[in-house]
């Protein structure tokens, strides 16, 4: 089942002289996990806001489950897609984590007697429970993130969006926010998740690379990050498996042509070495 | 002998002392950081990475023990001048440093700086030439607005401000984050240029990889105390105290354990990795 | 963890005081406030200052945090004491210079200016570090209701202020570190002439200002995001419930009125 369709889309801020996102075309199937690459300035966060109906197409179509993306079914929209931002700080509305989790469910007009269950289920599957007397902003930005990710899983998103949600957050909890991830996909969620960090986009299912305002590859995770030249050209954060294979190739080992995740690398490597040892 | 840049003497810092809010921020810190080595300090979120340095730069005074910067003291009793005195032995690049820009132009906000110091107009107009110029900043934009600049390039403009200042020391707190791979490598080429002409540098920072690469020595906080202060191949050994610090090896390091006899010296970069793991790969296709 | 114990930020306690309902607080608080405009004899103040002191001991708040809230606000109420003293006439005079004037009425006055402000900000602090902003809100808004009848937006108005106070600590943490930055740049707020303090501010409220406006931006966006519409209408995590203590505290309320009454009559 698709839960997202872009046909043709283009868009254009009010006021700017260039196109933001030109003609593009998306099908996301439902539980899959999508990694949106690209620099700063290529479209990444101008689809992110088109998806979530933050912003509308100037031409073109989406579709977000049966629902066409239109100022008539905005509330619709936000019902289907739930978004955490980059920056960990602004997105807080509540003074204590159980509070902030409640805001989206107030204005849900969920009845307040099943409100509890929901937030103290959603603290738990992103780990946050302990702290849910606690002021969000007395906690780490991966802890932020995390209830940031609760607050939204609270509003059963069929899509979650991640807008560079690990940019900011050291290795260890961008690693945690990466393993939640994983968890959530298992479940059944729809993730799209936008990215400078290749670690994390090798563990999607499929890789959407912009530039420019325009697509520059789509499609299954490994055949979009084996084109190198795109890799580079993104300038994006090399994952270490990844890294390592590219400089045995300068030292003159023959590597793999595909991409290989980092676990993949160590498989890859320990085999050879099994091998010829 | 390298001369000592930095001294702290059994440091505590409390905040909110003497209410029952009180939290300690550092609690009996004793190390000295060489004048012209590169210090990356490492640790989790509120393990006291930001109220050591800031006594560094000046900012805070020690609640006990006492700080030598430079030569210069400060403990409980020192006064707001002898604080001042080392804040401008000392460059203190702040995380996301862009969020202090204010001038009308790239130039002026440089400037700022030095214009405090009450710095002649010529040494001031070439001091800042020399500080943008350090951080290669492009030179068609010095008179543009801060605001209409990339992320990446307001981050070397605010860079630029601090460096301006020819501190001796310089602390960073977190250079890259936010920033893509192309601009971090080159922020960190520029630390290590800053580096070999002497700047004694203070990196705080979660990069493990750029701990390897780059520092020579390296401190570890933890719940307030200081962990380990050593070299930074001494610390990748003790995989039980990085764990219980909550602090992740180096991507080399974590695929050396997998990849390697053990007993190996680990490798603290991928490059070093690739080298050790080709000769034996090498060795193994002669064999045959 | 260091910065948010600032005006205006909640302060998670277990105290008396937090465990009352919002309503009840913000009700004392407004009365608390209005009562101290009736209070200007040695005796009545006193009373109100004791009154004060003693929910500063139910909030179990150290007193050195509500110093913390005031300072910021010391300049403000030294210049506004200064104008109070040098501008307003009556009783002895015991210099004058053209406009200007020192007279034991300014003299009076201007004390009592300081005790107002100092008072009206510890209490609404009191307040504040007690409550949590969304259950403020929400207290605002239930004690205005009849004010919705006359179509006046009370609950956006109410979640509007807590969201306000919600980034008093956000933007504080911001501007102490913007004003560490500036300073590790050269720049000494407190030094030169009062021109030269004026131009100090503009390195830090400049990109104070381009930080909140930011924020509040990317905040909009969340909360759109998280479903919230203008004037919707909303369901309540927390229900506030009004119990036994809440109403001991309004009786304690009318007894510290009566109590300033009596002084106010009595002994003046």
């Amino acid at each position: 089942m698709n839960v997202i369709e872009a046909h043709d889309v283009s868009f254009t801020y009010p006021g700017a002289n260039g196109t933001a996102l030109r003609n593009l075309d998306l099908i996301v199937k439902a539980g899959e996990l999508l990694a949106v690459i690209g620099q700063n300035g290529s479209g990444k966060s101008t689809l992110v806001q088109l998806l979530s109906g933050l912003q509308l197409p100037s031409t073109g179509l989406i579709n977000i489950g049966n629902t066409e993306v239109n100022d008539r079914n905005l509330a619709s929209i936000h019902q289907q897609v739930g978004i955490v931002f980059q920056n960990p700080g602004s997105q807080f509305v509540g003074s204590t984590v159980a509070e902030d989790v409640a805001f989206g469910l107030e204005n849900r007009q969920v009845p307040s007697d099943e409100m509890p269950a929901i937030i103290k289920r959603c603290l738990q599957v992103v780990d946050m429970w302990e702290y849910r007397h606690t002021s969000p902003a007395t906690l780490s930005g991966g802890q932020q993130q995390r209830v940031a990710i609760a607050s939204v899983l609270a509003l059963q998103p069929k899509i979650l969006i991640l807008d560079e949600a690990t940019s900011m957050l050291d290795p260890l909890a961008r690693q945690q926010i990466m393993n939640l991830l994983v968890n959530l996909r298992q479940q059944g969620l729809t993730i799209i998740m936008v990215t400078h960090h290749l670690s994390e986009a090798e563990q999607a299912d499929r890789a959407l690379a912009l530039n420019n305002g325009e697509v520059l590859a789509e499609g299954p995770v490994h055949a979009v990050l084996s084109q190198q030249k795109l890799v580079q050209q993104l300038e994006l954060h090399l994952a270490p498996g990844e890294h390592l294979l590219n400089q045995l190739q300068q030292l003159g080992i023959s590597t793999p042509d595909r991409y290989l995740t980092t676990e993949e690398a160590v498989q890859w490597l320990k085999q050879r070495l099994n091998l010829t040892q | 002998m390298a001369q000592t840049a930095i001294e702290f003497n059994s440091v505590g810092y409390t905040y909110h002392s003497g209410t029952s809010l009180a939290s300690s921020g550092i609690r009996d810190v004793t190390f000295t950081i060489p004048s012209g080595s590169f210090t990356a300090i490492i640790g989790q979120t509120g393990s006291g990475k930001s109220t050591l340095v800031n006594l560094i730069a000046g900012l805070s005074k020690p609640t006990t023990g006492e700080v030598t910067v430079l030569g210069q003291s400060l403990t409980k009793q020192s006064n707001k001048a002898q604080q001042a005195g080392i804040q401008q032995s000392v460059g203190y690049v702040f995380q996301f440093p862009e969020h202090q820009l204010f001038a009308n132009t790239v130039w002026d906000d440089v400037a700022f700086g030095p214009r405090n110091l009450g710095w002649s107009t010529a040494k001031i107009n070439q001091q800042v030439q020399t500080a943008l110029e350090q951080v290669n900043f492009p030179t068609n934009r010095y008179q543009q607005s801060p605001l209409e600049l990339s992320g990446g390039q307001q981050r070397l403009a605010a860079i630029a401000g601090v460096l301006v200042m020819q501190p001796q020391i310089l602390i960073l707190d977190e250079p890259t984050a936010g920033l893509d791979s192309g601009a971090s490598q080159r922020l960190l080429l520029l630390l290590n240029q800053l580096h070999q002409a002497g700047v004694t540098i203070i990196m705080i920072t979660h990069h493990l990889e750029y701990v390897a690469e780059h520092a020579d020595r390296v401190m570890l906080m933890g719940d307030g105390q200081l962990q380990f202060a050593g070299h930074p191949q001494e610390l990748f050994r003790n995989a039980e105290l990085m764990k219980h610090n909550h602090v992740l090896p180096p991507a080399a390091v974590q695929l050396g354990q997998q990849l390697l006899p053990p007993g190996t010296n680990l490798p603290l970069s991928l490059n070093e990795l690739a080298k050790k793991l080709a000769t034996q790969l090498k060795a193994g296709e002669q064999d045959e | 963890m260091n910065s948010q114990l600032v005006f205006g930020a909640y302060i998670p306690l277990a105290s008396p005081l937090h465990r009352l309902d919002a309503r009840a607080k913000l009700l004392m608080c407004v009365w608390y406030v209005i009562a101290v405009f009736f209070a200007y004899t040695w005796w009545t103040t006193g009373w109100l200052f004791l009154a004060l002191l003693a929910a500063i001991y139910l909030s179990r708040i150290p007193v050195k945090m509500y110093w913390r809230g005031i300072r910021p606000f010391v300049w403000v109420i030294i210049i506004t004491a200064a104008f109070q003293v040098l501008f307003s006439s009556g009783g002895q005079t015991y210099w004058h210079w053209g406009w200007m004037s020192i007279t034991s009425d300014g003299l009076v006055n201007s004390l009592i200016l300081i005790y107002r402000f100092i008072v009206i900000i510890t209490a609404s602090t009191v307040l504040t570090a007690t409550t949590p902003t969304l259950q403020l809100a929400q207290a605002f808004s239930s004690l205005l209701t009849p004010l919705k009848y006359i179509h006046i937006p009370v609950d956006k108005m109410a979640l509007m202020l807590s969201i306000a106070l919600r980034f008093v600590p956000t933007i504080m943490t911001e501007m102490h570190q913007i004003i560490d930055a500036q300073k590790m740049r050269g720049m000494h707020f407190n030094q030169g002439g009062l021109l030269a303090r004026l131009h100090h501010v503009l390195p830090i409220f400049i990109p104070l200002f381009v930080d909140s406006f930011q924020h509040s931006e990317e905040l909009a966006v969340a909360m759109e995001a998280r479903g919230y519409v203008a004037g919707a209408p909303r369901t309540q995590f927390r229900q506030l419930r009004w119990k036994g203590h809440d109403t001991i505290a309004m009786v304690l309320m009318v007894a510290l009125t009566v109590g300033l009454v009596l002084l106010r009559t009595y002994l003046s």
